[in-house]
């Protein structure tokens, strides 16, 4: 800790989008930076809440990726056109959080002599705020607001999170077994930028949505090695956003204020329900404003949505999410049948 | 000794205490580091600044009170 200068920041006010741009879902989240603003590396990964949500974090990676960093420092400014991707993306579209017109009641510090926890803007806000906007405008969502920092899990990729960027397991038949990722690999390098950890992974994936390859550079048994991913349109389609705290308001904007859970293969069989249908379950009903479309239009916990808009494959509340906000405009009213009781029924909401 | 400055970071940053509310526990949060000289306490400026005199990377730690 001694080699660097750290600093807290416990809110997002005032916090500079140009340089800081990470996933913003995280509730411990690191920059390593040069005094010049060049960014070293990220570190701070989650896909789950609870118990969950420290697994992809560790002592000992978050150790080892300090070392990696105190690598980079020394070796810089020799190596700063390496680093040049891992740089935020100049186009952001307000300065600070609280300069968006949708959080224009903060201030740019903490008000410490009254309400403080209310004065905070959280880092989850900045992207809330600009899917509000969108949708408020009439847009549809783009699919990297919708499905951000997805994990190379995606890909059938595990990383262990006592290493900085070593792969603990690789998914039979996955793109990254056809490419012949191996446990063990050491992940040094992605798209040309240095990897020292899962979040400088997801920060790749991010930024990476054209389909094509997506070239790793791995060290395997201390020899060099290229693995090469052949990635397809969607390839990130199945990337789970059902435990970011932000997609509570795309539960507003695109289910009403549901939230659906997937049916496991005895509630299928036992509702009649075929492999490669859906069925998705409300686990919860929002019960006040903006989130209680879904109740107004009589839904209930428990009711099992086998048609949503139009759609009927199976699939997760995540991708269902998806391919609503991504298609269709506020204001349009959807159609949904459900199960209750054995009877089949039909509501109708209006998309936020 | 490392670890044990990281432990320390973590459980200080982590630590929760159910019977007060959160106001409190941000005001806690900063009584217990603002003076710890390990760390510079919600003041960028002076963390860049700190970075450029000595030379060294900054860490910047992005943490809610829980």
């Amino acid at each position: 800790m001694r080699q660097f200068v750290g600093v807290r920041v416990i809110q997002a006010n005032a916090m500079d989008l140009s340089l800081f741009q990470f996933d913003y879902d995280m509730s411990f989240a690191v920059h390593f930076l040069n005094a010049d603003r060049t960014v070293y590396a990220r570190y701070g990964s989650r896909r789950g809440n609870e118990e969950e949500a420290d697994d992809e974090m560790s002592l000992e990676g978050l150790a080892e990726t300090m070392n990696g960093v105190l690598a980079l420092h020394a070796a810089y400014p020799a190596n700063k056109g390496t680093l040049v991707g891992k740089q935020p993306k100049v186009d952001v579209s307000f300065p600070v959080p609280e300069k968006h017109p949708l959080l224009k009641k903060y201030k740019s510090k903490l008000d410490y002599e009254g309400k403080v926890t209310g004065s905070c803007i959280h880092c989850h806000q900045i992207r809330d705020t600009s899917r509000r906007a969108l949708r408020d405008s009439g847009d549809v969502l783009p699919h990297k607001l919708l499905t951000p920092y997805p994990m190379p899990s995606v890909l059938g990729i595990e990383m262990d999170p006592k290493t900085a960027a070593t792969v603990r397991e690789v998914a039979p038949k996955s793109l990254a077994a056809k490419a012949g990722l191996a446990v063990g690999d050491v992940v040094v390098q992605m798209r040309s930028q240095p990897i020292l950890s899962l979040a400088d992974m997801q920060w790749v994936l991010h930024h990476t949505s054209e389909a094509g390859a997506l070239t790793l550079k791995v060290s395997r048994g201390g020899a060099a090695k290229d693995v090469i991913l052949t990635l397809a349109e969607d390839w990130d389609q199945v990337s789970d956003i059902g435990w970011r705290v932000s997609t509570w308001d795309l539960r507003r904007m695109g289910l009403g204020g549901m939230r659906l859970v997937e049916l496991s293969q005895g509630e299928r069989k036992s509702l009649g329900i075929m492999a490669g249908k859906l069925g998705l379950r409300a686990k919860n009903v929002g019960q006040y404003g903006d989130h209680a479309v879904a109740k107004k239009a009589g839904m209930k916990i428990g009711d099992v949505i086998t048609s949503f808009a139009g759609l009927d494959d199976a699939m997760s509340e995540g991708v269902l999410i998806k391919a609503v906000l991504g298609k269709r405009k506020r204001g349009e009213k959807i159609l949904l049948t459900y199960l209750r009781d054995g009877k089949e029924k039909t509501a109708e909401i209006r998309l936020q | 000794m490392k670890r044990l400055l990281i432990v320390a970071m973590v459980g200080s940053l982590g630590a929760t205490e159910p019977e007060k509310t959160r106001d409190e526990m941000v005001h806690d949060d900063r009584a217990a580091l603002a003076e710890n000289e390990a760390w510079v306490y919600n003041d960028l400026v002076k963390g860049f600044a700190e970075a450029e005199k000595t030379k060294k990377p900054l860490m910047v730690i992005h943490r809610c009170i829980p």
